[in-house]
């Protein structure tokens, strides 16, 4: 065979392998990170972490009695409600747990505390139990596949295929991100709605998708809503007055609505106290020293060292030349 | 892809209404019945823990003939409900049958505090006999349990007393 012929064959397979690893490599990425973020899911990190069953309990005693009871880290002077002890066959201790309940709970939003409460039914565990890791952070992995998916969907529509897969990867194996995507907390829920957002925005998608996943951020956490002025300014400065008016009202009125309806139906006057002494719950954020010198999961050198690749990689998105998707990420990675 | 974001959206909210409308509304009155079983189950609790006290102590706590709110407060403890007609305004504090300070006795679901239980109790003097009402018992539930101490209470021979 003349020599030219088999290059331009070994031209083409190569281009085809390009052309396939770009179809499908984040896929393969993506079961990759799934895979890692099993692996030890029940050890790591540590099973029965206090935040997590705060949402764990508030479930099982919102789906089992129609009242969100849990653990507190606020000094709630008058809804103390029982200090007991937790049986259970999964902590390995020679002290058997106490809890000491508030009732009602409105430290948190009712979303988070609806999934656990209906898994911990479904996995057959009511108030006050402790299911086994393994089972209860198993919807997290789910949770952590769509965000991945939209992480890369995002990247790929503003920066291209390969530095999408580039953040991808980063993201997929990054330990702090790891840890973090295994947990029972509720940022893993608003990144998804967070993300779901600024993906229907990046592609035009209907309004309506867009009102909705703003709202569902707000409503998994009310910091969630960070994210709603970032499309404001968006929409005003393409003088879209209408469709921002309509997208403010259309949130408003549905973490109203959500939030009222829940309030009411538990406890009204409980659920305005609570909202009134949270409203300064600032927990170290009001100083932005503090997201560069206390890291998520700061136990480690590697942890704290793969927080700081990604966050300083995620803020010299403001070195950038910007577009209009560019401009939606550096204010998402603001707020 | 677009179409596939739309419908985990979709599916998210559907998901999340149809779940908080059921914990909600509580068509079916399972957390109602749910609760009472509660209650039925604390009532009990309340009487273990009392017949763990009097064969630890051979002493039970100083009960008063007329039901009294269980709690730790020491004031606005009178309690107008179905199963309950209290109007001493000072709470009995039980919290010494768990023998730790971290612990507190059950509270009711809907109606109790650490400092006022929804609980309230009484003995009768004449037969040594404890009654434990859940004052927030639903739906015209009667939930209370009695338990006669007379038994525990008498004086005992000490066990291997040289005769």
């Amino acid at each position: 065979m003349p020599k030219n012929k088999v290059t331009v064959a070994s031209n083409q397979r190569a281009s085809r392998t390009l052309k396939l690893a770009k179809k499908w490599l984040w896929c393969v990425i993506i079961l990759l990170a799934l895979f890692v973020r099993f692996w030890k899911i029940e050890y790591i990190p540590y099973a029965n972490d206090a935040d997590e069953l705060a949402y764990i309990w508030a479930g099982q005693s919102l789906t089992d009695f129609g009242v969100p009871i849990s653990w507190s880290s606020f000094a709630h002077t008058t809804t103390q409600w029982h200090w007991t002890e937790i049986p259970s066959e999964n902590v390995v201790d020679t002290k058997i747990p106490i809890a000491k309940f508030v009732k009602p709970w409105f430290d948190h939003s009712f979303v988070l505390p609806l999934l656990m409460g209906s898994w911990s039914q479904l996995l057959g565990y009511h108030f006050p139990s402790i299911p086994p890791a393994l089972l209860y952070r198993i919807p997290f992995l789910l949770i952590a596949g769509i965000n991945l998916v939209l992480i890369y969907q995002i990247a790929k529509k503003t920066f291209g295929t390969w530095p999408a897969l580039f953040s991808l990867s980063l993201i997929s194996f990054s330990p702090t991100l790891l840890f973090a995507q295994r947990m029972v907390v509720s940022e893993n829920l608003l990144a998804t709605f967070m993300l779901l957002a600024i993906y229907f925005y990046m592609n035009e998608q209907p309004l309506w998708t867009l009102i909705l996943a703003s709202a569902f951020a707000g409503l998994v956490k009310l910091p969630g809503l960070c994210i709603v002025p970032v499309f404001g300014m968006a929409m005003l400065a393409e003088k879209k007055y209408n469709r921002v008016l309509t997208y403010g009202v259309g949130v408003t009125l549905i973490i109203l609505l959500g939030y009222g309806l829940y309030g009411l139906s538990i406890d009204w006057a409980s659920f305005l106290n609570a909202m009134r002494d949270q409203s300064s719950r600032l927990l170290g954020w009001s100083n932005p020293a503090f997201i560069f010198s206390q890291p998520g999961f700061h136990t480690k050198s590697v942890l704290d060292f793969s927080y700081y690749v990604i966050l300083l990689l995620g803020l010299s998105i403001f070195f950038l030349p910007m577009n209009t998707n560019a401009k939606i990420l550096a204010g998402a990675t603001l707020h | 892809m677009a179409r596939y974001a739309q419908l985990t959206l979709l599916g998210f909210a559907v998901l999340m209404l149809a779940g908080l409308g059921h914990v909600l509304l509580d068509l079916q009155g399972k957390q109602l019945a749910q609760r009472n079983n509660q209650r039925a189950k604390d009532v009990i609790y309340f009487l273990d823990r009392l017949e763990a006290y009097a064969q630890e102590n051979n002493a039970v706590p100083s009960f008063p003939s007329s039901l009294q709110h269980i709690g730790s407060a020491e004031h606005g403890c009178a309690l107008s409900t179905r199963s309950c007609q209290i109007s001493n305004g000072t709470c009995l504090n039980l919290n010494n049958l768990m023998n730790n300070r971290d612990l507190s006795v059950p509270s009711d679901l809907k109606i109790g505090s650490y400092y006022k239980t929804g609980y309230a109790a009484k003995i009768d003097p004449q037969s040594q006999t404890i009654t434990i009402v859940a004052c927030g018992a639903e739906q015209g539930a009667s939930i209370q349990a009695s338990r006669g101490f007379h038994e525990l209470l008498v004086p005992r021979p000490l066990k291997n007393a040289k005769k």
